[in-house]
């Protein structure tokens, strides 16, 4: 990168700006037409009417997705075949994504018009992209009010945009509290404590008994992490219908609950990922290779179970998060959904692929395999879900568990959220002046989407 | 004026393919970033972008962030150039010395790093500096030889972080340092030297007399080089620190690009490139003036 001859230098500063322009210079042909709201759905309804879908049409579906491995060897074995068997015309082409840079990819991609037709995505992503013009509305698709009424509502809730629909559920997850059975029985406990305080003195009992373990393990300051935390102890970042920042996330239960959590760091009760310390999180609650396990508590999601499989079964512990001041937990609500890209080449054969994959029978088999829970409504009652033990404490944990602010600006939002915490842990700020100033500057972000 | 214009004709197809290409990957873009840098962007749909006038040029200059990334940038260059430039002058002397043997070997492994990823080097340095009693770095400092008192969380300060950044620059641009100075001492005449060792001088006095104004040319063509690839410097921030804690340790195209491809702020980003490309063009302008033009006649 060194080695540079003189007119190279005249024009780095030019070379710098050229750099970052990469991406927006080839915009993609095929956003030509302006997609004003609701227009959209109106066009496709009538499509929809005059031109049945034809059904042997052959397709074949682009398909992306950041499945974990153990997923993706379900998708490829069991859910790909039995696609197969029922649309025999219909060939699925999945790419497994790395989660690392994966929006940078598929904005690029997307401007590139090199976007897949359909991809499983974070829900928390569907408002940004579908404010940059990236996805199409998928309400006006065959049969979309039965497959909106067939799933619960707060998943379906997050694929809401500016008055559309810009996909639909996949799967869904929340974070529960898992113990390590041994080190609970040395704070003293034999069963998972019921509330706030009673893990609080529990990490006390444990820090007495050994300084260098903790009781409490927090993952981090984020917005992922820190909310069921935050939440549970009584802190809310919005109003309910997420128009306002100010009087909630800096009220003074919000404050208290941010005290709460910075007393317990002050005490040295909270393990060291709190800020990004090591080891993290499943090592410190399992033990490394040749260490012995030293965090009695960590807040994790199904997948804690589903990949570790029988290694933790024994050892470990899934139990609902101890409750807040309210008498109640409030984790966070995860998931996935499917969206189909505006560019897509084979739109009608995606949205089989996807009315596919909520159907009972799959969401079952994933939630078997897997660990998602489902977001169809019947398969979350199958019997088959019953039959794997870690299973029911995520379905309790979320009856209670809150979604994250649903916004098209919802990266700066989680970024203000993260500065106020990370600094008001580091000790920068006092927990009311950083709520006081992520409050504010979350108002702007909610005024502007 | 016949002849001029023929020989126009015949050097054109050459002219024209270099121009045809800057215009396309320097000129347009460069346009383009500006015309950016003046609306709300929307990169997936052009046409319904929103002029805003200067105002993501006011809004950065009012980021508190931006002057954080600044104050990095400046002294990201502050630190590494001049880190570099000494490092990498002192190598190029002890591996030019008569007496060492294997040179070719010392050349090797000081370039090595240059050669290497920057990404395989970010990680590794990520890798060596991690927190606790587990890194590398922290077992050598507290346990090996007992300097530090308790592990030290490298990448979780400001100062600390930074100074894993600037190790891994300077560590990394040694190498080519070196080698531009290798080059450049061959060119000396030895009967200089040998004039000097009757005179009386030795050593140090040598090089500084003798071998560094001799090196005037490379060295401002080395130092050109070292700031500017300094501005440039993204990927060891990008992976090692991602810009914390707390975007305290973003340089100015960290920010730039999470403004553009996570919060796809582009007309944002845009504002802040183009003030970035100005502020390297204000402090590399003069120097281009001068550069070349003195020549060393033995």
């Amino acid at each position: 990168m060194k080695a540079r001859s003189p007119w190279m230098i005249k024009s780095s500063a030019a070379l710098l700006v050229a750099v970052m322009l990469g991406t927006a210079c080839s915009n993609s042909p095929s956003n030509t037409t302006p997609p004003p709201a609701n227009t959209g759905t109106e066009n496709k309804t009538n499509t929809e009417t005059n031109t049945p879908p034809p059904e042997a049409k052959e397709a074949t579906i682009e398909f992306w997705h950041a499945y974990g491995e153990g997923e993706e060897q379900v998708l490829l074995e069991e859910v790909l075949p039995k696609f197969k068997e029922q649309y025999p015309h219909l060939t699925v082409n999945p790419t497994r994504m790395p989660t690392e840079n994966l929006e940078q990819q598929v904005i690029t991609a997307v401007a590139g018009n090199v976007a897949p037709d359909i991809m499983r995505m974070d829900n928390t992503w569907i408002p940004k992209f579908a404010r940059e013009q990236a996805l199409q509305p998928v309400d006006g698709f065959p049969d979309f009010a039965a497959l909106k009424d067939a799933s619960f509502e707060a998943p379906m809730s997050t694929n809401y945009y500016d008055g559309q629909y810009y996909g639909i559920p996949l799967d869904t997850n929340t974070k529960i509290a898992i113990y390590n059975k041994e080190l609970l029985e040395a704070a003293g406990a034999t069963e998972p404590p019921q509330t706030m305080e009673e893990l609080a003195d529990l990490a006390r009992a444990l820090k007495a008994k050994d300084p260098n373990m903790f009781g409490i393990t927090i993952g981090g300051v984020d917005a992922w992490n820190m909310p069921p935390w935050f939440w549970s102890l009584g802190g809310r970042i919005t109003d309910d219908e997420y128009t306002k920042a100010t009087g909630y996330l800096n009220s003074p239960e919000s404050v208290q609950a941010l005290e709460t959590i910075m007393g317990w760091h002050d005490e040295g009760l909270l393990a060291p990922p709190i800020l990004a310390g090591q080891p993290g999180t499943w090592e410190g609650l399992r033990g490394e290779e040749g260490t012995a396990a030293t965090y009695m508590m960590i807040n994790e999601g199904p997948w804690f179970f589903s990949i570790l499989g029988d290694a933790v079964a024994e050892t470990m512990i899934p139990a609902k998060m101890p409750n807040g001041p309210d008498g109640s937990s409030h984790s966070v609500i995860g998931g996935q959904n499917l969206v189909l890209f505006k560019g897509a080449k084979e739109p009608d054969a995606a949205w089989q692929f996807a009315q596919f994959m909520s159907t009972e029978e799959i969401q079952v088999l994933m939630a078997v395999k897997t660990g998602a829970i489902p977001t169809n409504r019947a398969a979350a009652q199958a019997d088959e879900l019953k039959e794997i033990p870690y299973l029911q404490a995520y379905v309790d944990e979320l009856e209670t568990a809150l979604a994250r602010t649903p916004s098209a600006e919802w990266d700066k939002i989680s970024q203000a959220f993260q500065a106020a915490f990370e600094a008001a842990l580091r000790g920068q700020a006092t927990a009311q002046d950083a709520l006081d100033a992520a409050a504010a500057e979350i108002d702007g972000y909610l005024a502007r989407s | 004026m016949r002849r001029a214009i023929r020989q126009y004709v015949q050097v054109a197809p050459y002219l024209t393919l270099g121009v045809l290409l800057t215009a396309v990957f320097v000129l347009y873009p460069l346009v383009k970033g500006i015309y950016i840098s003046f609306y709300e962007y929307k990169v997936l749909a052009p046409e319904l972008s929103l002029f805003v006038g200067f105002d993501n040029y006011v809004r950065a200059i009012q980021d508190p962030k931006v002057l954080i990334a600044l104050r990095n940038t400046v002294l990201f260059a502050l630190v590494t150039v001049p880190g570099q430039w000494l490092l990498g002058v002192i190598v190029a002397m002890m591996v030019n010395m008569r007496t060492i043997r294997f040179k070719l070997f010392f050349r090797f492994v000081y370039y090595l790093p240059v050669i290497s990823s920057w990404i395989v080097v970010s990680y590794l340095f990520k890798f060596l500096f991690s927190d606790s009693a587990s890194g590398m770095v922290n077992y050598l400092l507290v346990d090996l030889i007992p300097v530090l008192p308790a592990p030290v969380n490298w990448l979780q300060n400001t100062w600390t972080a930074n100074i894993v950044v600037w190790l891994v620059s300077i560590w990394k641009g040694i190498g080519w340092v070196m080698i531009m100075y290798l080059a450049a001492l061959q060119s000396v005449p030895k009967s200089l030297y040998e004039a000097a060792s009757i005179d009386g001088a030795k050593g140090v006095r040598t090089f500084l007399h003798i071998t560094l104004p001799l090196m005037k040319p490379m060295t401002t063509y080395v130092l050109i080089n070292l700031i500017i690839g300094s501005f440039q410097a993204f990927i060891q921030v990008f992976l090692i620190t991602e810009g914390g804690p707390m975007d305290s340790t973003h340089l100015l195209s960290t920010y730039m690009f999470r403004h553009a491809f996570q919060f796809f702020d582009f007309g944002y980003a845009s504002a802040i490139s183009v003030m970035m490309g100005l502020m390297i063009f204000v402090l590399t302008y003069s120097q281009q003036r001068t550069f070349g033009k003195d020549r060393i006649e033995y």
